[in-house]
């Protein structure tokens, strides 16, 4: 699964632990969510969303063999 | 989200107490080796100083691997879940290991019991607890993707054969090694 969290992270000008402290995960969990090594649960991908003002799908893309 | 977990986790503090117990008792089985089973308690033989030591070892480290992160999000969980299935793999090798035919003699007599406990110990408890603290120290700490891997070893085989190639031939050589060790006994 591709996401754009960090070009959306990069946009509001938010740290990773910024954005970390926001969902109330740990800056290596937002790390990991980056560089595509951890999917996260449809809770916190809404909470990204909520943070960011945009749809799930905006953020999270599926890839071929998902 | 309210999860009910019918075992719940001790919070961070046991991570500290788990930590100092098992450097304490680590340190007190480093003076154990080192300078023999006299200094200790003397009321006790050498043997039960031992698995004294190592049970406290046992305790400190089940304490450290059972008590929440500071911050435990759905990642550490999921860590977690990674080193709780290695420890309990760990387990499992240790009790087929100690329980296999080659464990018994002619007489029927298991070699373990001939012997003393510590081996059992070692393979069933403190093993696998040294598992699972490497394995989810690895995950926490430096994020490597194999944490996250939950494909089956078939689908992995076709992923990365030479990984997996090297994944057998270490747990053969370990698992051989193990059986040796118990026969040689």
């Amino acid at each position: 699964m591709k996401n754009t969290v960090k070009v959306q992270r990069a946009i509001k000008n938010i740290g990773q632990s910024e954005l970390a402290e926001k969902l109330g995960v740990s800056r290596q969990t937002i790390h990991a969510i980056e560089t595509g090594k951890f999917v996260p649960s449809t809770l916190l991908a809404l909470k990204l969303a909520r943070v960011f003002e945009m749809p799930v799908e905006q953020i999270f893309e599926l890839e071929e063999g998902d | 989200m309210n999860y009910f977990t019918l075992f719940p986790l001790q919070g961070y503090w046991g991570k500290f107490v788990g930590l100092a117990i098992s450097i304490v008792s680590l340190l007190l089985l480093l003076i154990y080796t080192l300078a023999g089973p006299t200094f200790l308690l003397k009321v006790f033989s050498p043997e039960k100083q031992l698995v004294s030591l190592l049970w406290l070892f046992s305790i400190g480290l089940f304490m450290l691997s059972f008590s929440k992160e500071k911050i435990d999000d759905e990642r550490v969980q999921l860590v977690r879940y990674t080193a709780l299935r290695g420890m309990v793999l760990m387990c499992f090798i240790g009790l087929f290991s100690s329980f296999s035919p080659l464990m018994i003699d002619d007489l029927g007599m298991s070699l373990m019991a001939k012997g003393s406990t510590l081996a059992l110990v070692l393979m069933v408890i403190v093993a696998p607890l040294l598992t699972y603290q490497v394995i989810f120290n690895i995950g926490l700490h430096l994020n490597t993707d194999w944490v996250y891997n939950d494909l089956s070893a078939e689908d992995n085989l076709k992923k990365n054969p030479k990984f997996f190639l090297f994944y057998i031939i270490f747990i053969t050589l370990l698992l051989t090694g193990i059986l040796i060790l118990n026969v040689l006994k």
